[in-house]
């Protein structure tokens, strides 16, 4: 049996997926998480690079299209969630179900939804500071969030 | 560790009883990061998942472990006649079934995820079958790595089963809803709740007395949430069905004595007796019980309760396989014994 591999972004969970991304000028293959794959492709809170979106209506994972998906009901592998995360919250939205989770998840998650947290509040903070003309802080802000979007833990 | 189920023990031979919910039962769905599910699952990562998913299952000692592709048919009837399997892994007769605690809580592969536990309790029990298999879920995610997602929750291969993954359903006994019109009520109740209710044994003419209330999906959904729903949706529908029984015995004593007198009439005398003929009696003399118009019947409601399980086809086959008469004659001398106390094995404890 193989080890899973580290995911390339967040360090902690195990990859799932394998993505392309423009990182320091060349193009490397990155194995992400769901989570991680999720933000990449431009779910809620995630930097979202459009080309990666619009190539997402295959799973890399796992092979399964959209039209699989009308098709059967069913999805191929948990990183098709996040392939399809777009017309997966549509859908979720036409057929009533509540759009948000807020039940417990594993107990290891909890690290990843703590970075998550942390992102949003870094975005949020560098919008404020551009719109106040505080360039220096938000030159700060934009420093964190791209060592955290590469994995770099924050002490 | 057995290979085969016990005919007259299972789940249904103990426990709390009610007189609305016959059973209680909790599903709960998982999958494993880093596998397809199993609609893209190959021979390879499937045998190397698999072996994962026994290796976590063995820390419970499982008392039975079924494949139901290699099981006789028999078995199979068994398993669904109980409630251990659903109808689509019984009607594709594949799957591995792991039975715990006197067949109270059971896991199974081979549906459309990885991994279903579920745990089922006689009468109405959510709170306890559903603590029960979600405990048990967080000790497994000590060993496996369940699949899951902010914003979604868990994930299965249906996205409509997200979230807390967990499915809950009650066997439902309303013969006063179903005689009172009040059913159309019903189904509009439960269905804006997320629940469907279909008809589960069905009597003679096709009509039945005994519903299955069902959870349709659990996407965004927490189990916490789930189960004080449920509670509240099945503590009105009981006070309905109790309602519309204390109704009709205010309103038609007569019609009500004569249903239950006819009940005990034929089921004490019959000596062919069929099984939707034994369960619209069963039914009538079980929602007349509490009542006591019928002083001969000294049967209880957990007798009735074992009864309903033990007459049905394969566990009348598998119990008494050493006796020549058909099924149907079989049924009539079981329950002719039992109404008069008489020693039987379906009432051995």
């Amino acid at each position: 049996m193989s080890l899973p591999v580290q995911c390339r972004r967040c360090g902690i969970r195990p990859a799932v997926s394998s993505l392309e991304v423009q990182f320091e000028g060349k193009r490397q293959e990155w194995h992400v998480c769901s989570a991680c794959l999720s933000a990449l492709l431009g779910s809620p809170g995630g930097e979202a690079p459009p080309q990666a979106a619009e190539k997402g209506t295959v799973c890399p994972s796992c092979g399964w299209t959209e039209k699989d998906w009308r098709k059967t009901a069913t999805l191929g592998c948990p990183a098709c969630y996040a392939v399809f995360s777009r017309p997966l919250t549509t859908w979720r939205r036409r057929e009533g179900y509540p759009e948000d989770y807020r039940g417990p998840l594993p107990a290891s998650w909890n690290s990843v939804l703590d970075l998550q947290k942390t992102v949003r509040q870094l975005r949020a903070d560098l919008q404020t500071a551009i719109r106040e003309e505080r360039y220096e802080d938000a030159a700060a802000y934009r420093d964190r969030l791209k060592k955290l979007s590469f994995g770099e833990v924050e002490s | 560790m057995n290979h085969e189920l016990d005919p007259q023990n299972s789940w249904f031979s103990r426990g709390e009883r009610h007189p609305v919910v016959l059973s209680t039962r909790a599903r709960l769905v998982r999958n494993v990061e880093n596998y397809p599910f199993p609609n893209r699952l190959d021979k390879e990562k499937q045998d190397e998942l698999l072996g994962r998913i026994e290796q976590a299952l063995v820390h419970g000692e499982p008392e039975n472990r079924l494949d139901l592709e290699k099981t006789v048919p028999l078995t199979q009837r068994l398993a669904a006649e109980r409630l251990l399997i659903s109808a689509p892994s019984f009607q594709k007769k594949k799957g591995l079934l792991w039975l715990f605690e006197g067949e109270s809580r059971g896991a199974f592969w081979g549906a459309q995820d990885h991994l279903s536990l579920f745990s089922l309790d006689s009468g109405l029990a959510v709170k306890t079958v559903a603590d029960r298999v979600l405990k048990w879920e967080s000790f497994l995610a000590s060993l496996l790595d369940f699949a899951a997602l902010p914003g979604w929750g868990y994930l299965s291969s249906n996205p409509a089963f997200t979230g807390s993954g967990l499915k809950l359903s009650l066997l439902l006994h309303i013969p006063a809803l179903v005689r009172t019109g009040m059913l159309e009520q019903v189904f509009r109740a439960v269905e804006a709740q997320g629940y469907s209710l279909s008809a589960f044994w069905a009597l003679e003419q096709g009509e039945s007395e005994f519903y299955l209330l069902s959870g349709q999906f659990s996407c965004g959904l927490a189990g916490q949430e789930q189960i004080e729903v449920l509670t509240a949706l099945a503590d009105r529908l009981v006070r309905f069905e109790e309602e519309a029984r204390r109704r009709e015995m205010s309103s038609d004593r007569r019609a009500c004595l004569d249903r239950a007198g006819r009940a005990w009439g034929i089921l004490s005398q019959a000596r062919i007796l069929s099984w939707e003929e034994a369960l619209r009696h069963f039914s009538a003399m079980r929602s007349s019980l509490e009542f006591g118009i019928i002083p001969e019947v000294t049967l209880s409601l957990s007798q009735i309760d074992r009864l309903l399980f033990c007459l049905q086809d394969a566990h009348l086959a598998a119990g008494w396989s050493n006796r020549p008469e058909g099924e149907d004659e079989l049924r009539a001398d079981i329950v002719r014994h039992t109404l008069f106390g008489r020693e039987d094995p379906c009432l051995k404890d």
